[in-house]
Formats: structure tokens, sequence, C-alpha cells
């Protein structure tokens, strides 16, 4: 059915574009069309900033002003060809696009709405103002237009088809990039920040690319605009002028490219369609943005993504039959350990891998971590155990560079510490959160690609990638869940696939923050063997974790925090009876009771804890 | 000549204040912008001169309580029907969506009001007192009495009482505050038809100054939005300091530097604001990170 309506439906926008055009309508009619095309390649840039990396934009009409204005002075001041005019004012406006995204990376939210607002009115006060370089109020006149005889008679006719191709080419282009890996990065950024950084995302590089795709979209867009009806006004590029190509990106849908395409044709033509209404229509589409925001966020985006279809999302993998049980890691389990017998027994615990220097932190008068130091050893399962509050979660954050902490963490000899977050993920460390942070708009497949990390040697490439993430997804028994977005699910999976997506890059390091957390009592025993097998696979996990009983039957040492100080660092029975420990936990002298009574205290403790916080 | 120019910027600056602290009061309850601040003065601005003043014929303090009810009113039910639904949503959307309620208003007073601007003759008449080093008209003194007595109110109804906490509680976690008894949905509509008020204040005081238009608002919205930054983002204090040092600045980089760029000088000192001090000279703890 589908695959029917599809061709169709685009046998019919085809029609409707040359009708218009093999027809003969009038040129006044044909300029409108060809101002829609024009306007739709501006909002493609906004589109990508701000739909697609979540980087708020309010001033998109000031750069298609940058991009007309200098297009207009090269050809009339330089004398240069409109090609090499167009191209010379896409890289000025693509440095302008570069700058914003330097700026944006020190500034977020309201503050670049803000900023970028008043970036718009700046640009309008200097034109205005400036009457040597731009002509001032009146603008520049007599430009020349470009013509390409033998599509018709006027410009308006000569241009109709090229600009629509153009248009449509430039789309096709920027939907590949949405879904290429670059494009999933600026979407991780977007759904969550930290969260991309700490796995690899390098947001300053995605936001500056961001910013630079807008801005090379707007050059271009005001660029054709001079080439087409041959004269700039300040006028042409006025904050209202941007709030409407924002009302493009949002009536299509807020991250959807292809539906900024409809958007930016239903806000250029509805006017001309309702011009005995045009007293009602900007009260009508101000209350529209409100509604559409509320409502209905989708917008055209709905039917726009279906017309693209897998052009958009890429090819899908096969639905997997749902499974009986509601999560299940015994195959995955079973699979790891016959691996896990079949291989050789895990590498011998062998040197040390991260050496955790004097590492201190604090937080307003509290003191999360004080001078603490221990190693973690190659290819050991190392537990990091505590009472609440001990620094174990800030521990991790500094190890995985999302907190700025004093002393030194050393990886192999790369210092670690204060640097951003993807480059220790380039080191090789990877980690889960202590509340899952996924990125709720993508799939679950992309989540896990977006993880991936190249390793010399090893084949790269877009299917490359897939096929190991596909791997990692198995690995953790949640592959059949690799189309499913990955908001939807529950928490148990959902910590599943950021386990996934920390081992998808073959870290060295994989710092597990209570993975255990939100699984079922049967699964946690599972997953430990699922953790064994990962060990055996090269990798040497720093985990923590509140029960126990998994600690002890998991880990091969243990390292113990109290209110920010390390107190105990050994094997884990030996931790389990040492005085200091049972006092963390307890908060009672050592031997009051016999060590039997304590060591099942310290369990009920756990499991309450667990209880309390799972 | 220069004490003449900071007291007229003093003025405007307390105009940027009253908006400003419309911003504040938005943020500490519900966590987000309301970039319709500007339309919302705009519109107060119409209801008073058209309606209240020349329709109804009311004396000036009639006109401005009618008015300021009025628009308290729509606040109150704006925020009902849509600002109270934007808290859970992403900045982005929240922000997307208030701008496109500040186009709706901003039409809705062309619509309503006609497009050609209103002149407004103020009833203190345009007498200038002369102070000895710099002179005022009775208007300009008339704004900054307003905003002295509503920063009196400010200090008589300590930022720390039982209100300020409910807003804050509020804008923290609106489904916990509920779960303690704290009426949300009143506090929300509250404090929007309050910093409604304050726009209105700000139109009403506009108006003689310059013609009521439908653009009024646009930029001294934007203006207070600055200085609210300036200031320190949801911080009180912050939004007077911050509104009366962006107008005196403005006035004086207009007059030393550039009159052109005089709208470009507001946004510039932004800009440095956010690279030098992006927290604002009165920081406050719940403020948004830039």
């Amino acid at each position: 059915m589908t695959s029917f309506l599809r061709p169709v439906a685009w046998l019919l926008i085809a029609t409707a574009i040359v009708a218009p055009i093999a027809m003969g309508m009038n040129t006044y009619y044909l300029h409108i069309l060809n101002l829609a095309w024009i306007f739709a390649i501006a909002a493609l840039g906004l589109s990508v900033a701000t739909g697609v990396a979540g980087q708020i934009v309010l001033g998109q009409a000031a750069l298609v002003g940058i991009g007309a204005y200098a297009t207009a002075l090269l050809m009339m001041r330089l004398s240069l060809p409109w090609w090499l005019a167009l191209m010379l004012a896409m890289m000025l406006t693509g440095a302008v696009g570069a700058a914003l995204g330097l700026i944006s990376t020190r500034i977020k939210g309201h503050y670049l709405a803000i900023v970028t607002l008043a970036l718009n009115e700046i640009f309008r006060i200097v034109a205005v103002n400036e009457e040597a370089l731009t002509g001032g109020p009146m603008g520049l006149r007599n430009i020349p237009t470009l013509s390409i005889p033998g599509l018709g008679e006027t410009v308006t006719q000569q241009l109709y088809l090229p600009l629509a191709g153009l248009m449509f080419a430039s789309y096709a282009l920027m939907i590949l990039f949405h879904r290429s890996a670059l494009g999933r990065e600026l979407r991780a950024v977007r759904d969550d920040e930290m969260a991309a950084e700490a796995m690899g995302v390098n947001s300053v590089r995605a936001k500056t690319i961001a910013f630079m795709i807008c801005s090379l979209w707007a050059a271009l867009s005001g660029g054709l605009y001079v080439l087409l009806v041959g004269f700039v006004a300040p006028t042409n590029f006025t904050i209202a002028e941007s709030i409407k190509m924002m009302l493009m990106v949002v009536l299509g849908g807020l991250g959807s490219v292809p539906g900024t395409m409809l958007g930016a044709i239903v806000v250029t033509i509805l006017p001309e369609a309702l011009r005995d209404l045009q007293t009602y229509y900007m009260a009508a589409f101000g209350a529209a943005v409100v509604v559409i925001m509320l409502l209905w966020p989708k917008g055209l985006g709905v039917f726009a993504d279906w017309l693209w279809g897998s052009f958009l999302t890429g090819r899908r993998e096969p639905e997997m039959p749902a499974l009986a049980g509601p999560l299940s890691l015994a195959a995955a389990a079973a699979a790891a350990s016959s691996a896990l017998a079949a291989g050789s027994a895990a590498p011998d615990p062998s040197g040390s891998l991260m050496r955790v220097r004097k590492v201190s932190r604090s937080f307003g008068g509290v003191r999360a971590l004080n001078d603490v130091s221990f190693d973690v050893m190659r290819g050991e399962i190392l537990g990091l155990i505590g009472p609440n509050g001990s620094g174990k979660s800030t521990m991790i954050n500094a190890c995985s560079g999302v907190v700025v902490v004093d002393g030194s963490i050393e990886l192999e000899s790369h210092p670690l510490q204060n640097r951003p977050a993807w480059e220790a993920h380039a080191h090789g460390v990877a980690r889960i959160f202590q509340n899952v942070r996924l990125w709720e708009s993508m799939t679950v497949l992309e989540n896990v690609m977006v993880a991936w990390r190249r390793i010399p040697g090893q084949p790269g490439g877009e299917a490359a990638i897939r096929e190991a993430s596909l791997a990692a997804l198995e690995q953790m028994g949640v592959r059949h869940l690799a189309m499913r977005q990955a908001g939807d699910l529950s928490f148990g999976q959902s910590r599943l696939v950021e386990m996934a997506r920390a081992i998808v890059g073959r870290p060295k390091v994989l710092l597990l923050d209570e993975p255990a957390a939100g699984l079922r009592g049967g699964l946690v025993l599972e997953l430990s063997t699922i953790l064994q097998r990962l060990r055996a696979q090269g990798m040497t996990i720093l985990v923590v974790e509140h029960r126990i009983k998994l600690v002890t039957s998991m880990c091969d040492r243990v390292v113990v925090l109290n209110l920010g100080d390390l107190i105990a660092d050994g094997a884990p029975a030996t931790v389990m009876e040492s005085p200091a420990v049972i006092e963390a936990y307890l908060g009672e002298r050592a031997g009051e009771a016999s060590d039997e009574t304590r060591a099942r205290r310290i369990r009920r403790r756990s499991v309450d804890h667990v209880a309390a916080h799972g | 000549m220069l004490g003449q120019v900071i007291a007229s910027g003093l003025a405007m600056g307390c105009i940027y204040a009253l908006v400003a602290l419309g911003y504040a009061y938005v943020w500490n309850t519900m966590a987000i912008v309301n970039f319709a601040a500007g339309e919302f003065l705009t519109f107060a601005a119409y209801v008073f001169v058209a309606t209240c003043t020349t329709s109804l014929g009311l004396p000036f303090w009639q006109a401005l309580l009618l008015t300021a009810a009025a628009m308290a009113a729509l606040g109150a039910l704006f925020s009902r029907l849509v600002f109270a639904r934007l808290q859970r949503q992403r900045a982005l959307v929240a922000i997307i969506a208030t701008v496109g309620f500040g186009i709706f208003l901003k039409e809705m007073a062309r619509i309503i009001y006609g497009p050609e601007p209103l002149l407004y003759v103020s009833p203190f008449g345009d007498d200038m007192l002369d102070f000895g080093g710099f002179r005022l008209s009775v208007q300009q003194l008339l704004i900054m009495v307003v905003v002295v007595v509503i920063m009196a109110a400010q200090y008589f109804v300590p930022r720390y009482s039982m209100i300020g906490k409910i807003m804050r509680a509020t804008a923290l976690d609106r489904e916990t505050a509920a779960l303690m008894g704290i009426p949300v949905n009143a506090v929300l509509a509250g404090t929007f038809a309050f910093s409604a008020v304050l726009a209105a204040l700000a139109g009403i005081l506009l108006a003689p100054l310059f013609y009521v238009t439908t653009e009024m608002g646009t930029l001294v919205g934007l203006k207070g939005f600055v200085a609210m930054i300036i200031g320190g983002f949801g911080s009180v204090p912050g939004a007077i300091v911050g509104g009366v040092l962006l107008g005196v600045i403005e006035n004086v980089g207009a007059f030393t530097i550039s009159s052109t760029y005089k709208d470009a000088i507001a946004f510039t000192i932004l800009l440095v604001f956010l690279v030098v001090r992006p927290e604002g000279l009165i920081p406050e703890r719940s403020a948004d990170r830039a």
C-alpha cells in the first residue's frame, strides 16, 4: 500500500512543480514560487542548526542578508562573475557562522536566542547607516541578474526550474547529512550534550559545523535572491524575516529536515493564497506557532518524513520478533558464558592501566573527594563502593572528564583530568550514567553508533559501524530493540542499551555507575556473567555497585570511599571485614558485634538501599 | 550636558528595569523566558491610549488602573492556557512558542487599533523641571517615581518571605510543589499577571514619550531582557540595577560615540557581559547558566 502510494505522491509533486512553468503561469505567481524555493534553502540551514543540532538561531535573516549584500557588492564593485561572487559570499558568511558556532559553545539556550536576535538587529542598523557600502535604507539597485537563455523570456521564468532543482538537491544533501555520522553527533548534542561529550562527540566541533552549515545555506539563499530580483534592501532581512524562517522550521516539525521544505512552501505561498485575509494572516500565524508547539509538535514533518521514506532513515533492520518475557538476558548470558568457557580464562591482572593520584573535588563546602589515590589494574574488575554521598559518582565523573578536579588521573600515561570528556572517550574510557542518559529522539541503533570509536587496524565506514553496533546490542541482549526509539524504552532496557553504547567502542576502561539498578534480581547475576565476558575481551571495568553480593561475586578487588576519603583497598572478602568499612556502613565501633552479624548487616543495608533507591 | 544625558538615560533605564523585573518574576516561577514581554507592553499602551483614554474618556489614574487590571487578566489567562504548559518542554520549544505568541499579540493590536501611530499627550504636561545640573520632564520624573515605589514594595515584601519560597518551589518542581499544598496554578497565573502589569506600566509610561505603534515594545522588550542578563538572570535586585545601568550606558554611549548606533550599543554591552561576566552583576543561584 505505502510502496504504491509514495511514488504516486512524488509524481503529483513533480507535476505540481513543473505545471506552473509548462502552463505559462503569470510572472507574479511564478515569482512567489521562486521565493518559496529560495526561502526553503535559507530555512534548510536553520533546520540543521536549530532543528537537528538544537542551537537556537533567531537571526537567520541577517546571515541571508550578509550573503546577499556580499554577492551584490562583489559583483558590482569588483565585477566578479556571479558564480565566483556567490562562492566568495558563501565563504565569508560561513566564516561568520563559524564565529557564531564558537560563541555558542559558551552561550546556550536563552542567551543564544537573545544574542542571535541582537546580531540581527545590529546587522539591520549597520545596513541602514553605512550608506557608502550598503546604499543605506534604499539598498543596492541594478545588480546584474542571472539569465539562462532558452528556459524562458524573463528572469523569473528562466530561473524557475533551476531554483526548484537546486532546492531539492540541497534537501537531498542535508537529509543524507542528517543520517550520516556527523548528523547523528549533532542530534546527540541536541538531545543530551553531556552524554554526547562523554561518548566521544566533540561538541565544539559539532556546533561549529552546525552553524557553518546554517550560514552556508543562508548565504546561498541570499545570493540567489540577488541574482533573481537584482536588488537588496535592509527591510528584506529584519528580525520579522528571521522569525518567519523559524516558523518554517517549526511548522515542518522541529527536527525534521524534509518537513522544513513543506513549512517553507506553506509559509511563503499561504499569504498570497489568503491575500484577502492579509490583515489576520500574521496574527493567525503567531497563534499557529503556539498551537503547533503545544499540540502538534511534529507538524508537517509527519507527511514529509513519510515521503522521503528510507532515504531519510537509511536501511532499516528487519523487525525482530518480540520476546516472550519483558526483558531477558538469558540468551546473552548463555552466549557470554559459553564464550568464556571456550576461550582462555580472564587475563591475569597485570600492571596498572589507570592511575588516580591525589584527586580532590569540592562542591561548595562539601568535600566530595579528598586526596583519593588508587590504581586500576589492566584486566581487572574493580568495585568502587561506599555509603551514599561518599564520592563514588564524582570519581566516575572525574575519570570520564565530566567534572573538573585537582590531582591527576592517567590512562597509560595520557592525562585525563580536566580534559574534555570526548578526549577521555577517544583514549578508551567509556561509561554509563547513574540516571540513564540516552539520546531519546534517536533510535537505539543510532544511540550505539554515535559512540563507536575508531581503533587503528579495525575497519571503519558506515557498514562496519553498523555491524559493530548491532553486535554490541546483541551482546547486551537487546538487539531486538535496535529500531525502537530510545525514549520509548523502559528503565531496564535503557540501561542495557546504555551498556551497549559504552562497549561498542571497545574501551580500555569501562566505568559503570550502578549497572544493576533497574534490573530484576535474576538479571543481575546474568549481567555479572556478561561483565566477565567483557573483561575476557580485554576491557578493564570499574564498577560502582550497592549490592554487596554482586560486588563480592564479581569483583577482583574493591576500593571503598567514605565521605570523600579512601578507606580501604583490597580483595572483597578482606575489605568487607575491615573495621573502617564496617564503621562507615554501620556507624558503630568495630568489635561491638561479631564479624558474622556485622557482615550480614552490611548485606541487609545494601539491600535496603537498593529497595529505596533502585 | 553629560548630567542631562545621564538623567534622561536614568528615566529610560527605569522602563527597562520594569520590563526586566517582569522577566525575572516569570523566570523564577516558570523557568521560562517570556519573549512576548515587549508585545505585552505594546498591547497595554494601545489599551491605555485608545480604549481607556480616547474611547472611554477616563482620567489618567482610572485609565491606568483599568489597563493594569485588563493586562493582569490577560496575563493570567494566557499563563493558564499557554505558558503553564510550556514549562515541561525544552527551552527551545518555550522560546519559539513565546515568540509566536508575541507576533499574535502585536498583530492583534494592529487589527484592533489599526496601523496608524497614536499620539498621547501626557496629562501632566510637558513642562521641564530644572534641577540645576540637568532638567527632567514631568513624565520622566513620573517614570522614576513609579519605579522607586515598586522597588520599595519589593523591599517590604522580602525576597525570602513565604511568597518567594513558594515561587521558587513552583519553578523547581511543579509536581512536588503541588503535593506540598502549594496552589500551583494560582501562583503561576498570579506571577504572570504581575509581570503583565509591570509591562503595562512600562507601556503606559512610555506612551507620551513616543508615538504608540505596534513596534514600540519590540526593542524595549529585548533590551529589558538584556538588562536582566546584565543584572543577573532571574535576580530581582539585579533586574533593577541592570535596567537602570543599561539605560544610562546606552544614552551616554549614544551621546559620546554615535547616536545612529544607539540601539546597537545595548547589544554590544550584552556581548561584553556574556564574555566577561556571564552570571551578571548580582547573580542568582537558580539562574539559567550560559
